[in-house]
């Protein structure tokens, strides 16, 4: 347990410092199966680096979960800053195939015949 | 009883955003390696560890845990296939550009059930890991004192497959213990659906997961994963021990193998789409049998 006064690590804060604090903001959030992709547009050399990181490995398509993976950095944080950049031009997201309330017929299909060609 | 395992402490990863419950159960279980019961060891590859121990090299998650992480149990373990070793081919890295969607399907299943082998089976990329995080409580993480954190964070297993060129499908893997359900909330949404793996020796410990697909209205097939040393169950014992509905898929699959693993995928889209095409997939006791429940058994407000 951890008293309230107990700082049991800086790591439980210091990925939103990146952030400036913001977790989720008022923008549709990007799913962990939302592609992205740069865009081609160059981010500003004076952009935090942790910006740049992510244009630097969206130079193909990759989901909200890989670029977290691929990163290290927690998919709460990668979300907050792709949002910046898709809000500046420099990247572009490919929403997840909608899912209304379950799965679209379409998409079920799409999936049941790509997997039975696996087979 | 004996089921409550803590064993999927090993999986929380990185530890950016440990909250104060969680911290409290990894004193419990002497931290990540120390986690995994003596049960778990001889399963599938104890592959529900974090097992990515190719991990992102960089950042925060290179100090906890990702040597910790891989269990003893993999040494001893005769499932090789899930755990290919060496980087991923670097042009597999991204998505076909011809891509233009992507869905994702849930797997699900205690510790040690085979959720990872079973991933990794399947993807096209050997599996990644990253964390869920229980996002509304991250959100106040800048103003609100470290006693009112509630941020849990979990780690999760996924991998991709490319269907048809034009959609991708990602399969995340997710652990099923109780304290874990605010972060499943974040996962099942947009969901297609679930597979929920089983391990026969072991049948208690798929509750609390196949609870959360139940409470969380996530369709999901049961897939029991073939151990070698399975006893073999009547299909009605298995389902009554498990509570499913009749209309609930259940297949037998060997998460090690490729086509079976794929069969057990089928299996369930098959069940997607049966459920989108029956009248009302969302009350299954009024559409087991539209005559029963005709009858006036409503209570009456007295």
């Amino acid at each position: 347990m951890i008293g309230p006064g107990e700082e049991r690590t800086t790591d439980a804060v210091r990925p939103y410092v990146i952030t400036g604090g913001r977790v989720g903001s008022a923008r549709a959030e990007l799913a962990l199966e939302t592609l992205v992709s740069a865009s081609g547009s160059a981010p500003d050399p004076s952009l935090q680096p942790e910006y740049r990181r992510i244009v630097e490995r969206c130079q193909g398509l990759l989901s909200v979960a890989e670029v977290a993976a691929h990163l290290g950095q927690s998919p709460a944080v990668v979300r907050v800053l792709l949002a910046d950049l898709i809000d500046w031009g420099h990247i572009r997201a490919r929403p997840p195939v909608p899912v209304a309330e379950h799965a679209d017929m379409d998409v079920l299909r799409k999936v049941l015949d790509g997997l039975e060609a696996k087979l | 009883m004996g089921s409550k395992r803590n064993s999927d402490v090993v999986s929380v990863a990185g530890g950016t955003t440990v909250s104060s419950s969680d911290a409290a159960a990894v004193g419990t279980t002497g931290g990540p390696g120390a986690a995994d019961g003596p049960d778990a060891a001889g399963k599938t590859g104890a592959a529900d560890g974090p097992g990515a121990a190719d991990g992102p090299g960089d950042g925060h998650s290179a100090g906890a845990g990702t040597g910790a992480g891989a269990p003893t149990a993999d040494s001893s373990d005769p499932a090789g296939p899930e755990s290919p070793e060496g980087p991923a081919d670097s042009s597999d890295v991204y998505v076909s550009p011809s891509v233009s969607g992507a869905a994702k399907i849930l797997v699900v299943g205690p510790m040690g059930v085979g959720k990872t082998t079973l991933i990794s089976t399947v993807s096209e990329i050997k599996p990644l890991s990253t964390e869920a995080t229980m996002t509304q409580a991250g959100a106040r993480v800048d103003t609100a004192p470290p006693s009112a954190k509630t941020t849990t964070t979990v780690a999760l297993d996924f991998g991709r497959i490319t269907l048809g060129g034009e959609l991708v499908l990602y399969l995340f893997g997710t652990p099923g213990q109780h304290r874990f359900l605010p972060a499943w909330k974040d996962l099942a949404r947009g969901a297609l659906g679930a597979l929920a793996l089983v391990d026969t020796r072991d049948l208690s410990a798929s509750f609390d997961a196949i609870g959360h697909l139940e409470d969380l209205d996530v369709p999901f097939t049961v897939a029991v994963n073939a151990f070698p040393d399975s006893a073999l169950h009547d299909e009605g014992e298995l389902r009554t021990a498990l509570d499913l509905l009749p209309r609930t898929p259940l297949v037998i699959c060997d998460a090690r193998e490729y086509r079976s693993s794929l069969k057990a995928l089928i299996s369930l889209v098959t069940h997607l789409i049966a459920l989108n095409t029956a009248p009302s997939p969302t009350s299954p006791i009024s559409s087991v049998s539209p005559a029963a429940t005709a009858a006036p058994l409503a209570p009456e407000p007295s």
